[in-house]
This record gives structure tokens, sequence and C-alpha cells, in this order.
């Protein structure tokens, strides 16, 4: 609330300093078709006395003297400058800046015309952004370009996965950042999504080869706003939205115990003597999250200078009770000129504090409680209720419980910024050299209070926990830019160098039996007074690279570009640091030969384009990161006791406990793009395709490796294998204006085929849990035990034999279900009966928008599906088993001797016949059609307050309201981390429906 | 222009100067494997560090006692974890079980990758005097005994069983072999461990591994075998060889449960545990695989998992025909507990007429000293348990576990002799165990029970008899799993029925299948020489 007040002050602090003049003068802004202007900036020359024309480009300034001068200015039109001498009224016609119509194309190290590209570079509207909410650009681009998927992880504070063009590796598939040319990989959360003028998104190898060694996954280019020239302009905007997640749809206590009477019945044990409670353990732990943002941006500039100063504050109370998300976040971006020099600065600094879920995953948490069993119970260490061996026998956690005894804090405050300075040496030559520096703080801190929340938990001391860690990366670019045209040749050249020093340390304490007062624990580590251990360690990076591009065209129509960057880093031994990432495309625009008559052809473009680009596979910064995997090193933390009694001693050893592959060096993405743009119908209709073929080699995979090479401390990164990515995006956007309408309608469209062409140390295949990855076919399918319908009699089991004649499943009853016995060998097991039965890849996935403006009024639509991908639905595999307590999902229909038309096997107490693991029982199709926006706004034309403020609109938005699917999991558009288990939904924390409300406007 | 021009040259130098040595950049967080293995200190390291292992969950921390003991017809388990009580149960649906036979086969072939290190390494380090060579060659001799002993305990659980001898590459894959492969391998090492271990260790080397326990474990590999005459000269050493004077049995029995009394006369092979550390997290947060932490705790879970219902999580329960057993033989008179009833009872086991039976007995630190209403007719765990001086159980009990005990050894012995022929000889072995003063039972051949005093004449009789002698002596200790396969009771339908008697969790038991454990299923996926075992 102080928040909100506090903007409120600011506000009005503005809307105040505008004071009244002499001389009043207004009129019309227009383009040459009679439209109006809304958004012009008009400036009186020399001083900061301005204003913006109005939606239907009206404006109103007062000047002192006559002999002013009005500058009009408007993005993408010739500025003018008018005197006043002795009018009243001024109408103005803006023309359009041919120039600046073109539209540019932010790429590495420089801009391109869009019209020039050669490669696959996705622009994103950044305009969408106002009508979402998000706390970083991964879940505000979600949707909005063909090729890109972004799955979030759903919890409070957790940064969206993104993959760019499919599974480049089988780790790592976070692509790399580089905002206002400063280069990261992970703390994008911080980012001010408000903040941000443009996102590109290169997406192919020619374009992001420029990046080298840390560009296989995609490369995402992202420019901060400056201010415009023009008089203070005061931006604002606040949204306020109400999150909820998909119900669980769980029975309550009746039901529950009809169904677990019944599957104790059926495995002849006695039943429980159930609690008498009802607890609705989804109300009891979830509630609608109110997330709220508010920015304030005040920018303008001079002929000579620009800037902008934005703050935001960023909250959201999450879906769960307990947790909490803020975000204080400022940026101070300012450019002045002096000669041939620019000098400039981008810099952001925020806070941010998340409290998170205690325990593990919530929603499996909320399904593993049975309905009787209470919150809260005296009688348990603690005071909450829990199961009990009796009377509720589950391990399930209370998710009250642990949040109450359990409080963590982490909180992150960030400085991020660069400084440049550009010399124009000769028109043709530009100089740049850019230093950008980040640091963060990271500090993290958890207080366990005494008391259990889980059946069987041993006693646990109280303690504190805190780790508090530095991150810094240092960045220094030097560029040169050569920018010159020979007759129709036009030439671009860029040579740059580039180096980088990353380093992070980190101490941690830990103490035990903390000091209660007055029933308050003293969160701090002083407090403790057992066992305290602490811990420290660090880490760095060096890289060094040396970069170049040329970009050739002959009039327009013939189109080259190549690039080669070289990079050397410390993350690999001597012999492998260095590397080299080469690039070329081509281009032909047809359209512009003389022979190309086509008339509803206004637009036509053939592209091709190949390149090689690096993946270090570094992910954090904690041990086994990526950065020291190649060093075979030891562990001294083994430690053993000898001695009697007064001789009793521990000593401490070392020895190797991770192995390591020494030769470890980078992955190389080779990718070669044949694709065309086309423009019909006055470019009303736009089509751009594109087919490509990625092949990764030396692929960079944290890989499973035998138990007996006694390797512990998880698996070790190893060099091999290849993988080849085959798909064709189309994106098809047609736009039109007609009269007071005006609409966009654009669809893409997505297929992606992945192969595994080798695997690491000569294997063959792979299993892991539930999958299979086995060369010559796709990543992770699915390789259970397949099931093949219900015994309805006894004879039916006796009838299921092998081809010796022996009974299979002798211990099957009716209602049980009827497994293959793959290898005939008559027993049904792990060992010979798995089988692929499905892939959990998506066939095709599709992203749809529609926008539409009347008036005063804008709509905009947008959606995504995928299709043809199989899931593993862990949510079922969990409230369907029965063999283990939990609560059971609404709506089942299990087979009884009464009931005997239903797939749904009979639930039997603890026992494993019909919810093995590893059967194909709960694989679904999990195609699905998600409607992920829908935005209606209103722009307020009201005279009175026009005066003051421009552009006032209000917008209502519904994320996610609607997904169209047969998947009976939470949420088909899941998130598994583990790549070698790709379609496996465990209980994933599903994205939640969010109702928005949003203000914004300007002064 | 001039100046243009020289601007522009001095940027490019500064473009493409910069060294590129800042690039070397060592992990600066831990010792690397080229900078270690240097001295006898590193050397030591690495052997304590495959000590180290014997304390893990995989290993004698907790895991392997669900194994040998509640898989056996000695206990069982009715744990609330269905899985968990199924794999006591010989129901094995997933093979992958972490809590099964995952953690304990990873946990040893970690041991076996620590001394592979260790048996690789230190012989490369050239020691600087006598009594620096004389100690490197203790240590590789050490760490050939802790392998021996990894290799046996895979060899009774799975059987087939990948080999690995040298240190390990991630992407080996391991040869495999079944019993004449690896109990070959368990041999050599542990009679080349004999030749370098010293007979005793005195001070803060106390608890290491002795000549006398490769001695032991080299005559119970051979038992396994069924070769008992070289069983009988491994054991010979420690009976009546040069190892004799070290050995003998504690005058009460209790006391070689106690962290009171750790490697005392009758410890021929002993896992070191202590209570310091009672912090580490993992163990708590139920992570049984990666628990390589600093300040890590070396405590034995067992007790936590063994107390009974209300104290600890009662996940394994003894038969109560042991209960039974203990009390049909009185002892010679009352002189040790007021009663005729055999000590080795009350010390072994919690049953509902502990306090009648044993007026004075105090559980739990003196704070039971009724039967609670809530345990029923049931009956608890009590050897190696920390009631006698804990309230409540936890993770951290620092009683060390006798491995080999001498009384163990004895009857071995006795074993052999008997298989051999010589019963007379025999029964003085039985004999020293069952007069031990607390126990107080009398020879065999004056046993009050007539069965008991015809088996010293006849050699089947009194290999029968032993087995049960072993019971009494020897329950709740892990050794009985091991006894039964050597018995030949886990071949036969006779056997299993006369297990099924005793245990009804053998009516699951399929002949030629259970007497070994399922492989992980991951670990069979993933080497190609290595195939599931029969009938799984």
């Amino acid at each position: 609330m102080k928040h909100k007040l506090l903007l409120i002050q600011l506000l009005l602090f503005f809307v105040a300093s505008a004071y009244a003049q002499k001389i009043e003068i207004s009129g019309k802004v227009t383009e040459s078709s009679g439209a109006a202007l809304p958004g012009v900036n008009i400036l009186e020359k020399g001083t900061f006395n301005g204003t913006v024309s109005d939606i239907n480009g009206n404006y109103k300034i007062n000047v002192s003297d006559r002999n002013a001068i009005l500058i009009f200015s408007f993005v993408g039109y010739l500025t003018q400058e008018i005197p006043i001498e002795d009018k009243t009224t001024i109408d103005v016609v803006l023309k359009p800046d041919i120039a600046l119509m073109e539209e540019v194309v932010v790429i590495g190290y420089g801009t391109i015309k869009k019209k020039d590209l050669t490669g696959a570079v996705a622009v994103i509207n950044t305009n969408d952004f106002k009508n979402v909410q998000s706390l970083s650009i991964g879940e505000a681009i979600q949707g909005m370009a063909s090729g890109v998927t972004i799955r979030s992880n759903g919890d409070i504070g957790s940064e969206p996965n993104i993959k760019i063009r499919g599974i480049g590796n089988i780790s790592n598939n976070n692509p790399l950042y580089v905002v206002d040319g400063f280069l990261f990989t992970g703390g994008l959360r911080d980012l001010n999504v408000n903040d941000i003028e443009s996102i590109q998104i290169l997406k192919d190898a020619s374009a992001a080869a420029i990046y080298g060694n840390r560009a296989a996954n995609g490369v995402i280019i992202i420019t901060t706003k400056k201010g415009q020239y023009g008089p203070t302009k005061v931006d604002f905007s606040s949204k306020i939205g109400f999150e909820k997640l998909p119900s669980l749809n769980l029975m309550d206590t009746t039901e529950f115990f009809y169904y677990n009477d019944m599957a104790y019945d059926n495995a002849g044990k006695p039943r429980q003597n159930h609690f008498e409670n009802n607890t609705d353990w989804e109300k009891a732990t979830l509630q609608i999250g109110i997330s709220s943002d508010y920015n304030l941006g005040i920018s303008g500039g001079t002929e000579n200078s620009n800037y902008l100063v934005s703050a935001n504050y960023f909250n959201n109370s999450g879906t769960l009770k307990g947790t909490n998300l803020d975000r204080y976040s400022i940026r101070v971006n300012t450019e002045a000129k002096k000669g041939a020099f620019v000098f400039g600065e981008n810099i952001a600094i925020s806070n941010t504090a998340v409290i998170p879920y205690s325990g593990g995953n919530p929603i499996t948490d909320i399904m593993r409680m049975t309905p009787d069993i209470p919150i809260y119970n005296p009688d348990n260490p603690g005071g909450f209720g829990y199961g009990d061996e009796a009377r509720a026998r589950t391990f399930g956690t209370n998710p009250i419980a642990i949040q109450n005894l359990v409080n963590k804090k982490s909180e992150n405050t960030r400085l991020r910024g660069n400084l440049y300075t550009e010399a124009h040496i000769f028109k043709f030559l530009t100089y740049k050299v850019t230093a950008g520096y980040e640091t963060s703080f990271d500090a993290f801190k958890e207080l366990r209070k005494v008391g259990n929340f889980t059946l069987n938990l041993p006693y646990e001391p109280s303690h504190v926990y805190e780790n508090k860690a530095r991150y810094q990366s240092l960045l220094f670019d030097n560029l040169i830019t050569f920018n010159k045209s020979f007759g129709k040749h036009n030439v671009n050249a860029v040579l740059g160098s580039s180096y980088q020093h990353e380093g992070y340390d980190q101490i941690s304490g830990l103490n035990h039996e903390i000091f209660v007062t007055g029933g308050h624990y003293l969160d701090v580590l002083n407090a403790g007074s057992a066992n305290p251990i602490v811990g420290g360690f660090r880490a760095e990076i060096y890289r060094i690279s040396y970069f170049g591009r040329l970009q050739y065209d002959f009039a327009g129509k013939y189109l080259f570009s190549g690039t080669l960057r070289r990079d050397a880093t410390s993350q690999f031994g001597p012999k492998y640091r260095v590397g080299y990432f080469p690039s070329v495309s081509a281009g032909w625009r047809m359209s512009d030969e003389p022979f190309f008559k086509v008339p509803w052809i206004n637009n036509l473009k053939i592209r091709a384009s190949y390149g090689e680009l690096g993946n270090s596979a570094f992910q954090n910064w904690g041990q086994h990161s990526g950065i020291y995997d190649y060093i075979p090193s030891l562990t001294t933390f083994p430690l053993a006791v000898f001695g009697t009694g007064q001789y009793e001693t521990v000593l401490s050893g070392a020895t190797q406990r991770e192995l390591v592959n020494a030769d470890l060096r980078w992955e190389t993405k080779q990718q070669t793009n044949f694709g065309a743009d086309f423009g019909f119908l006055k470019n009303k209709l736009q089509v751009s395709a594109d087919y490509y073929i990625s092949i990764t080699k030396d692929v960079l995979v944290e890989y499973p490796i035998l138990l007996a090479t006694g390797n512990d401390g998880g698996n070790p990164w190893v060099n091999a294998g290849s993988l080849k990515n085959t798909g064709f995006e189309i994106d098809i956007t047609w736009k039109e204006t007609k009269g007071d309408f005006k609409y966009a309608i654009s669809a893409n469209i997505t297929t992606i085929k992945n192969e595994v062409l080798d695997l690491p140390y000569g294997d063959k295949r792979i299993v892991t849990g539930l999958c299979l990855t086995k060369v010559g076919q796709p990543m992770a399918m699915f390789y259970l035990i397949k099931s093949n319908g219900l015994f309805q009699t006894d004879q039916e089991v006796l009838d299921h034999v092998n081809s010796e004649g022996k009974v299979i499943q002798p211990a099957a009853k009716p209602g049980d279900l009827r497994y293959v016995d793959y290898d005939d060998n008559g027993l049904i097991s792990a060992a010979g009966d798995r089988q692929i039965v499905g892939s959990p890849w998506p066939k095709l996935e599709t992203g749809l928008t529609f926008d539409l403006f009347y008036k005063n009024i804008d709509f905009s639509l947008q959606g995504y599906g995928a299709f043809g991908q199989k899931v593993y639905n862990g949510t079922r595999s969990l409230t369907e088993r029965f063999n283990d307590n939990s609560n059971y999902r609404k709506g089942i229909n299990p087979w009884t001797p009464d009931n005997t038309n239903t797939s749904f096997p009979r639930p039997i107490y603890g026992d494993e016949r019909n919810s093995m693991g590893n059967i194909d029982r709960w694989i679904e199709d999990g195609s699905f059609f998600k409607i992920r926006q829908i935005t209606l706004g209103y722009t307020l034309n009201f005279e009175p307050i026009k005066k003051y403020i421009n552009n006032f609109r209000i917008a209502f938005t519904a994320q996610n309201p609607f997904t169209f699917t047969k998947y009976t999991g939470l949420d088909p558009e899941f998130n598994n981390g583990y790549i070698l288990e790709f379609g496996v939904d465990g209980n994933s924390y599903p994205t939640p429906r969010i109702y928005l409300f949003s203000v914004t406007a300007s002064f | 222009m001039i100046k243009k021009i020289i601007l522009s040259a001095i940027i490019l130098a500064s473009i493409t100067a910069c060294n590129e040595n800042i690039l070397d950049v060592d992990n600066p967080n831990v010792p690397t494997q080229k900078s270690f293995w240097n001295d006898v200190t590193d050397a030591q390291k690495g052997l304590t560090a495959a000590y180290s292992q014997f304390t893990r969950v995989g290993n004698w921390g907790r895991w392997i006692y669900f194994r040998y003991d509640l898989t056996s017809d000695e206990a069982y388990s009715n744990s609330p974890w269905n899985e968990l009580k199924d794999w006591t149960q010989f129901k094995y649906v997933n093979y992958n079980f972490i809590q099964g036979g995952w953690t304990i086969f990873k946990g040893h072939y970690k041991q076996i990758f620590e001394a592979n290190q260790v048996i690789a390494y230190v012989p490369k380090i050239i020691p600087k005097n006598a009594s620096e060579e004389t100690l490197l060659k203790q240590i590789v001799a050490q760490a050939k005994f802790i392998r021996a002993f990894d290799y046996f305990n895979l060899e009774i659980l799975f059987e087939n069983l990948p080999i690995v001898l040298e240190p390990s590459n991630a992407g080996d894959k391991y040869p495999v072999g079944g019993p004449n492969e690896i109990y070959d391998i368990i041999i050599n090492d542990l009679k080349s461990a004999i030749i370098d271990l010293p007979e005793a260790w005195t001070g803060v080397d106390k608890g290491r591994i002795t000549k006398g326990a490769a001695y032991a474990l080299l005559g119970k590999v051979y038992m396994q075998l069924h070769r008992w005459q070289d069983a009988k000269d491994a054991f010979y050493w420690l009976v009546e060889g040069d190892g004799k004077g070290y050995y003998g049995l504690m005058d009460n029995y209790f006391d070689n449960f106690t962290h009171y009394y750790e490697n005392n006369m009758e410890s021929v092979f002993e896992i070191q545990f202590t209570d310091v550390n009672q912090t580490e997290m993992d163990r708590n947060n139920g992570s049984d695989i990666d628990d390589d932490v600093p300040n890590m705790a070396l405590g034995n879970t067992r007790s936590q998992f063994f107390a009974p219902a209300g104290i600890g999580w009662c996940d394994g329960q003894p038969r109560s025909w042991l209960v039974d057993e203990y009390k049909k033989e009185p002892t010679v008179d009352n002189h040790v507990n007021g009663t005729t009833i055999d000590d080795r009872l009350r010390v072994s086991i919690i049953y509902p007429d502990i306090f009648k039976d044993f007026p004075n007995e105090r559980l739990f630190a003196g704070t039971i000293t009724k039967w609670k209403a809530t345990w029923f007719k049931n009956v608890f765990f009590r050897k190696y348990g920390d009631d006698y001086f804990k309230a409540k159980t936890d993770y951290y009990s620092p009683i060390n576990y006798r491995v080999i005990r001498y009384a163990d050894v004895l009857l071995c012995y006795a074993e052999c002799l008997a298989q051999l022929g010589d019963v007379a000889g025999a029964v003085t072995y039985v004999d020293m165990v069952r007069t031990r003063p607390s126990t107080n039972l009398p020879p065999m051949a004056l046993s009050t029970i007539p069965e008991i005093a015809a088996s010293v004449n006849s050699k089947d009789a009194f290999l029968k008899r032993l087995q049960m002698e072993r019971a009494l002596e020897l329950c709740l200790e892990s050794v009985r799993w091991i006894d039964l396969r050597r018995w030949g009771l886990l071949e036969t339908q006779e056997g299993i029925d006369e297990l099924k008697s005793r245990d009804p969790d053998f009516n699951n038991f399929e002949l030629g299948k259970h007497h070994i454990l399922p492989l992980p299923q991951f670990e069979v996926d993933n080497n190609p020489n290595l195939h599931q075992n029969p009938h799984y």
C-alpha cells in the first residue's frame, strides 16, 4: 500500500508542474492520407515546453511569444519546424520518413534493415506486453514467435524455460540474453518488462554465429527504451491481476472413505480406522494470488541528449498461501552527443525478494494428504495433522505445516549496466567501446522450527541456515563498424573483440538449537547453540573473443552476409578452449528484378544460410556447475572415526567421487536454413517460411553412467553423441485497415522432428526411469509395459498364456489389468516386457494472434497449441494408484463385479498388480490448444482531462482462460527439466489463470 | 586526417591485445587428481575416505540391515511404507526401488571405487623410509580387505556382478562374473591383505582392519564355498594359531552391543560409528544416495528404523520364535539376572513378557518400565538399540557394529571341524560360547534338553543344532541370511518349508529365484554385459 501512495504522490507532482503560459496555439496533426496522428511530440524550440497530440491528433500548447518555433516530431516521420508568427491554429501534415519506414532489426553488434535480412530473426511486438502480467520477458513473449517454445515452471519467482527451435542439446537449453550489449544467461527476472523497447530472437546459426560458443540455444537480444526527442514525458501504468490455479478435483471425505475402504476390502485387509474430518487440502493450501505491477517512466530529450528514468514495483502474493514475491527496480538510460562522440549508459538496479513454498511439490503434497486428516492436531509434535499408521496411512507432507515450520526467503540485489562511447571517426567508420558490469548479491535464509509435517519424521532440532553470495561480471567490447556504398554496392562490416570475466563466491552457515523467546525463534545464526557448520566456495570464468561480420548487397537485390567468431574460454582444458564459429548467408530479392512482374506479389525474397554455433553447458555456480568439470578432482568431505574412548578421533579423507571427462569441449551446432519471405496484395498478406536442418555434435550431456563405476554426486558431463532437429516454420500475417477498423491476424506453425544420431560412450541406447533414448529415434520415448484391457473372469486370467501355455498372470483376478508378455517368457517384468509405447514430441506446434482496433476500442487474442504428443500423467499415477494411500481424483470409475464396463482396474491397497510404476496405464494424448490471452482495451477521450493526460487507457485481460484438451492432468503444457524424461508430467505446477486490470497513462 | 588514422590504429591494437594466459584457471575449491596421491598423508586420506563409506546408508549405516536381517526368517517388516515392506517379503516389483537393492549396490560400488583408487595409486608413492614403506603396505592391505568385504556382501545379495578392479572411468562397461569369478577376486584380495596387515592396532588406530579380520573373512568366504579345510585353516590363526592371544569372549554378552566396550577382545571386525556431527541435513531430507556433504554425520541410523512403535519407525521386528527358542533351555542357575532365562534374550529382543521375565529390566534410559498397551503382542529389536542410554532414538547411534565377533568365529570354526568329521572338537568351541559367564548355559553334553545333549554324538544332529546355536548367539546381527545360503536352506523345498514354519514371508519364496535379489534394472538396461538375475 505504501508503494501505491508513493507513486500517486509522484504523479501529482508532475501534473502540478504543468504551468500556464501566455499564447495558446492549437491544431491537428495528420498524416498525408488525412488520418489523425496521435502521440506526436510538439516542443517549443529551445525550451522544455511541450505537449503531445491526442488520440484525434489534436493538440494545444501555450507559448511565451510570437517568435517561438514549434517542432513536430514522431517516430517514422520527418520532423517539421514551424514558426508561430501570428497564427493561433497550426494544422500540420507529417510526411513519412522513407528511410526510417523500413523496419530495422537489431542483430548482434549492429542493426540491419528487415528487408535485407538473410537469417532467421524473430521480432517481438513489445506493444503487447502492456496487456500481460509478466515478471520476466520469458512469460511476456510466450506464443509470440514461431519456433520459440516457452514453458513456465509455475512456482513463484521461477524463470521459465525457453527453447528455440527444439532441443538443441540434452541438458541445457537456456538461450543467451544480450541486453543493450551485455551478455548473460540467467537473472532475467530482474529485468523490468516495461523497460523493453524491442526484442529480437536470433533463431538460426547465420544470425547467431556472431555470439559463437554461447549461441547454440539461440540468442535473445533486448534493447531497453531510450528517451525521445521532445518535452518531458511521464508514463504511468498500473496493473492488478488475480491468479487462480486450475482445480485438482479431489474427493471429499465421504467419497474418499468409500473408495479407500473398497481398496482395503479388495486387498483383504482390515479397513482403516479413519479420522473424522473433512479437510479440503486444496482450499487450505491454495489462494487467489494477487499480483500488481506499477510502473512510472520519465523520459525526454533534446537534440544532443536524451534520458529515461523508470521505476517499477512488482508484487505477487502467489497462488499458494504464505508465498510472496516483491521486486523493486529502477533504470536510468541516458545518452549525449558531443561532436563526433556519443556517450551513453544504461543502468538498472533491482531488488527481488521471494518467499517460496518450503516443501517440495505442493501439488503432490495436496494430493497425498487424505481428506480425513485434520490440518491441526495437538497430539503431534508441532501441532499439525499428518498421516497415522492406523488411521490414515500416508507419508504425505502437510503443506500448511511445512510452510509454517520451515520459513525460507531468498533475496537478490542486482546492479546491471554499461557505459559506452561511440566515435564517428569518419562518416563511414564508427568505433564503439563498451564497458559492462553486473554485480548481484544473493542472500538465502531458512529457519526450521521444531515440529513434524509428515508421518515418521525423525526429530529434527531447529536450525537456521543462511548463505550469501556475490556474483560479478565484467565485459569489455571494442567494435569498429564500417558502412559505405560504392555505387550500387553497399558494404557494412563489423570487427570487434570482447573480454568477459565472471566470478561467484558464496559463504554459508548453519546453526542448530535456535533460541526461542516468547514462542518466537530468533532467526539469526548467533541464536543457535549446537553443531554449527560453515561452508564456502568460489568459481570464475574468463572469456576472450574476436569476431567480424561482412554484409554486402548489390542494389538491395543480392544480399550476402558472412561472420566469423573466435572464442577462447577458461571452461575447458588448454587443448579445447579455442573455437571458430563461421556463418554465411545469402538472399535474393526476386521482386526487385525487372523481369519479375507479378502484380499481386509485392515482395519476394529467398534466403539460404549456414552457420556453426557453440554451447558450453555452463549452468550455475554451485558444485558440478560445468565450470571445472573437465578437471578430475577429489572431495574432501569424507570422514571416518577410529580409536576407542579417549583415543576416538575423526579423520578427514579425500577421494575422487565424481568422475569427469577430461576431454570436455563445447558442443557444436551446425545449422542450415532455407527460407522465403512473401508480401502479397500490397503487403497486406505477409508470409515467411523456413525449413531448417540442425545437427548438434559433441552434445554436452550429464549422461547417466553405470552404478558400478562408483561415481557419486551427479552424472559427469560428457561430450558425445549427436542430435538432429529438422522442421518447418511458417509465419502468416494479414493486416488491413478499413475505415475505423484496423486489424491483424497472424498465425505461425512449427514442426520439429528430432533424431538421436549417436550417444555417449558408444552406447546404442540409454534407459532412464520411464523412457528410452535410442540411436535413430527421437529422444525420451516412453518405454513401458503395455496393458491390454481388464480381465473380466477367472477364465480370462487362465486364458492369458504365452506361446508355451504358461499362465502369465496367475495372481490376477477379474478387474485386474492384463499386460502384454512382450518377451513371451510367461512372466511380466521390467526385464523383458517394456516396449516403446509413445512419443512425447508434438507433431505440430502453432501460435495464433489476432488484433483489432475500432475507434477507441482495442481487442487482442493469442493462442498456442501443440498436437500429437503423448504425456505420462503423473497426477493420475498418484491419485489413481491405490496401492499407496492418497486422495483420489473425482469421477473415477473402478471395476467392481457390478460395474464391469470400465477401463479402470480394481483398486487394491498395498498391492502393485494394477499400479506398477512402469506400465502404460497413465499415458495420455497430450494435444492441446490454449487461449493464452484475451484483452479488451478502451482509450479514454475525455476533453477535461486531455489537457494533462494523453493516451489514458484501461484494459481487461484474461490470461490462460481456456484450454482445449483431452488431457486429464492439471496442465498439458508442463515443464520437465530433465530432457531424457521430457514427456513425464510429474505433477508439474500448472499455469494459473490470471485476470488482469490495467491502467496506463502518459502526461 | 593523420590524427584520425593514428586513432584508428590505436583502436585496432586495443582490440587485439589480450593475454590468453588468464584462461588457465584451476578449481580453487578442491584438490585435483594431478596434485594428489603423492605422499603418505595422501594415501592415508584416500584410505580414510574408503573407510568413511562403511557408515553410509547403502552400506552399514542403514539399508543393508533390511536385506540381511528382515529378509531372513529372524525378522520381518510391518512398515507402513508398502514397497519397503514388500522388499522384505520376496515381492520385488520395481527392480530400481532405491531403498531396496539400488542403494546397497551403488553404495558398495562407491566403496569399491575408493578402495580401487588406494590399491592403484598408493603403490606408486615412493616411501621416504622403512616405516613409511610399512605404512603404505598396510594402507593398501586395508583397502584390499575393504574391496573383498564389499564383493562378499554383493555376491551374497546379488550373485552376478560387474567386475571393477581398477579406478573407474565414466564410460566403462564392465565385464560380469558369477560366484566363481567373484569369490576368486575376494580370496586373492584377502590373501594379499593378510601378508601386510598388522596383527593389532593401538591408540588412535584401534578399530582398523587387522590380520585377524582378514583371516576371519577369508574363513567365512571358504565356508560359503563349502571348502571346509581351507576355511578351518583360515580361522585357525585366530582360534589356535599365532593370533589366539588377541581374542576372547567378553564375560558379559551385552558388552558387545554398547558403545562402552568397543573394539574389545571379542571384536574381530567392527564398523566404527560415532555421534559427533548430528547435522547432516541430507540424512533427514531423505536423500539416500548422495550424502557427500561437509561435516557428515557418522552415526548408525539402524536404531531409528527398528526401535519400537512410537519411539522409532518399527520398520523391522524380530519373529517371536526366537523368544520361544531362548526360553526352551534354562541356564545353569539364576545368578546372572535372577532367572534361569538366557540373558541373551533380553539383550536381543523386547517382547511382551520382558518385564515379567526380567523384573529389573528398564528400557529407554529408564523411561519405560512396563509394557505399553499400544505395543500389543509385538516383538521388537533391542540388539544394537540405544535404549540403554537414550530416552528417544535418532539417526546418530554411536554404537560400533561388530560385523565379525569372536563368538561367530568360534561357531564357524566348530562348523568347519564338524564338517571335516571332528564333532568332539567342534563341541568344545560351541561350549565356549554357551558357557560365557553371562550366558551361563551348560555345555552341550550336559544340557537338560535331551536333543541338545544327544547332538554331540552325530555330525548331522550336531550341525543341525549348531544352526540354532548360531541363531541364539548371533540373531539380528546380519549373519543369518549368509548362513541360510550356506546351509542350503534356500535351495530346497524342505529348507523353505522349515523357514516358512518360522516366517510366513517365505510363502512368497520361489526356489531358484528369490535366494538372490534382482539387480537394479537401470544397471541391466545400460550395461550390455549384464543380464537380469534368473526368473526376474
